[in-house]
């Protein structure tokens, strides 16, 4: 069989799980990570030993995932530091080496993305502030030191996250003040009963409930924050309790998320990109969780591997998948709730800074490639990763039509990249040289 | 193994395999400087998806706090700033 050589970026569960099972397949793989380990959000290890957040199923598949990655590990190069910033329609593909400093232009025989999930924010006034962070940003921390900031911390949102988190917060012994549900669980008890009918799932519900009831924190459902200011050195948070009542809470560090999607900003759409294979697996996929994205990489694989030696492949979708999709739809059920309405002086684009007022002054007439170019939403440095679902809402587009797009595919760089690093990078059949050498 | 960075002169300690953001942020550095006309620089995601931890080390470009492990003797600053102030 030909070498082949395929590119896998993201070193988490399914990028992992990939790379292993092309491996085991006879392809050669370098698998890039933009960190300096290998384990993504999910398999995120402590700085020091002993602190270890992840709870013993996790630790398990681990494992399991470092051991099929040693069995072939002759196959498989790992380019740590190293991150995607673009593909082209020749299939041509930028990689930013951070360790070295230089953008390298590679052509692998196909491309696969493990990029995990991102979380979702419904914006509210002051959800910019320092001290205001992601619930998955809180869980890094604590992943990473088993410590947290110094101070009050309060857990708002919805969804399995920031339930973790205050959980977690709770086995740090800094319980948060309260953790603040927008979604009304307790108004689908049939949703809940086929949750705790979940075996893996229940278990982990239950030990956080357990933690929270024991450290006495503080569980409200039903309510929202509308804003956060600066008070002193502290955040003042005004909440909204069910349909009227106004509280207060003054913190130092305010926890917040509203789901997880995709992580597929900037990421060309479909299977094939001129001729060119790739593939998608794991969150960036679809946002089914750790344990799924294992199987959803192998999976991925197995695919791959028939396209890349042009074979028809009949398989079915793994039964972890299929298990964590229903399992997704019913926390859906348990936790949603309407998005907020949101204010006119709420900052919509963090990077640049501009306000849901500032997508209204655009009028009523404004169509994605003006709210992008005259507005300048999701043309910062994020790119949209964080703004894009709710200006699309706002404004009634198709989140896609918000994305920069040539023919068919993604403009790059899709992260920040020197430019003298960019500048120096051989790349083959640059566009941009091209019209540089053949004015019109 | 621990180490020593500096936030605009100031000594941040870190245990080694820590991220820049998290050193910071134990630390009690929560503003990472301007970032926007309307906005802060500060960590949020932690995986290097918003952008809004970028800092810098000397003269060098900008880089997500949340991604970057810290290193001795890194002098970092708001990546819009031009001085070590």
């Amino acid at each position: 069989m030909p070498e082949m050589s395929v590119l896998i970026v993201g070193g988490g569960p399914a990028g992992i799980s990939a790379a292993a099972a092309l491996a085991e397949r006879g392809h050669t793989v370098t698998l890039v990570e933009q960190r300096d380990r290998l384990g993504g959000a999910i398999y995120r290890q402590a700085a020091a030993p002993g602190i270890s957040l992840l709870s013993r199923r996790h630790e398990h598949n681990w494992a399991g995932l470092t051991r099929r990655l040693e069995a072939v590990a002759a196959s498989v190069r790992i380019c740590f530091r190293t991150v995607f910033i673009g593909i082209d329609n020749t299939g041509q593909v930028l990689l930013d080496d951070r360790a070295t400093g230089h953008v390298r232009p590679v052509r692998p025989g196909a491309l696969l993305f493990a990029v995990g999930a991102m979380e979702h924010i419904e914006p509210f006034e002051g959800w910019d502030l320092p001290g205001v962070v992601s619930a998955g940003g809180a869980q890094m921390i604590l992943k990473e030191t088993g410590r947290f900031m110094d101070g009050r911390a309060m857990v708002a949102g919805s969804g399995p996250l920031p339930f973790a988190v205050a959980a977690q917060l709770a086995a740090v012994n800094r319980p948060p003040l309260a953790l603040l549900e927008q979604g009304t669980p307790w108004r689908n008890p049939w949703a809940g009963l086929q949750l705790l009918a979940n075996p893996a799932a229940a278990f982990e519900t239950l030990s956080y409930a357990r933690s929270l009831f024991l450290s006495g924190v503080l569980y409200r459902t039903g309510v929202r924050v509308l804003k956060a200011t600066t008070r002193g050195d502290r955040l003042a948070v005004e909440v909204r309790v069910g349909q009227a009542k106004i509280r207060d809470y003054e913190v130092d560090t305010l926890v917040v998320g509203n789901g997880l999607r995709p992580n597929d900003v900037g990421l060309p759409r479909g299977s094939d990109l001129n001729g060119f294979p790739i593939a998608k697996a794991g969150d960036c996929r679809e946002v089914l969780g750790a344990d799924a994205a294992i199987a959803d990489g192998a999976f991925a694989a197995e695919r791959l591997d028939a396209v890349l030696k042009g074979e028809r492949t009949a398989s079915k979708e793994p039964r972890a998948v299929v298990r964590a999709r229903k399992l997704q739809a019913l926390l859906g059920t348990l936790t949603g709730s309407e998005p907020a309405s949101i204010e006119d002086r709420t900052i919509l684009c963090r990077c640049d800074g501009s306000r849901k007022a500032d997508l209204d002054a655009l009028g009523t007439g404004r169509s994605a490639f003006e709210t992008r170019l005259v507005g300048r939403f999701c043309m910062g440095s994020c790119q949209g990763r964080f703004c894009r679902a709710n200006v699309a809402r706002l404004a009634g587009f198709d989140p896609v039509s918000l994305e920069g797009r040539g023919r068919g595919y993604p403009r790059w760089p899709i992260r920040p990249v020197s430019v003298a690093a960019l500048c120096a990078a051989e790349i083959e059949d640059d566009p941009f040289q091209r019209r540089l050498e053949t004015p019109d | 193994m621990n180490g020593v960075l500096y936030w605009r002169g100031r000594a941040i300690p870190f245990s080694s395999g820590q991220t820049v953001a998290s050193a910071l942020m134990l630390a009690g550095v929560t503003d990472f400087g301007a970032y926007s006309s309307h906005t802060r620089a500060r960590y949020f995601c932690g995986i290097g998806a918003c952008q809004s931890c970028l800092v810098s080390d000397q003269d060098g470009p900008p880089f997500e706090a949340c991604i970057t492990i810290a290193c001795a003797g890194m002098r970092l600053r708001p990546f819009r700033e031009t001085e070590d102030a």
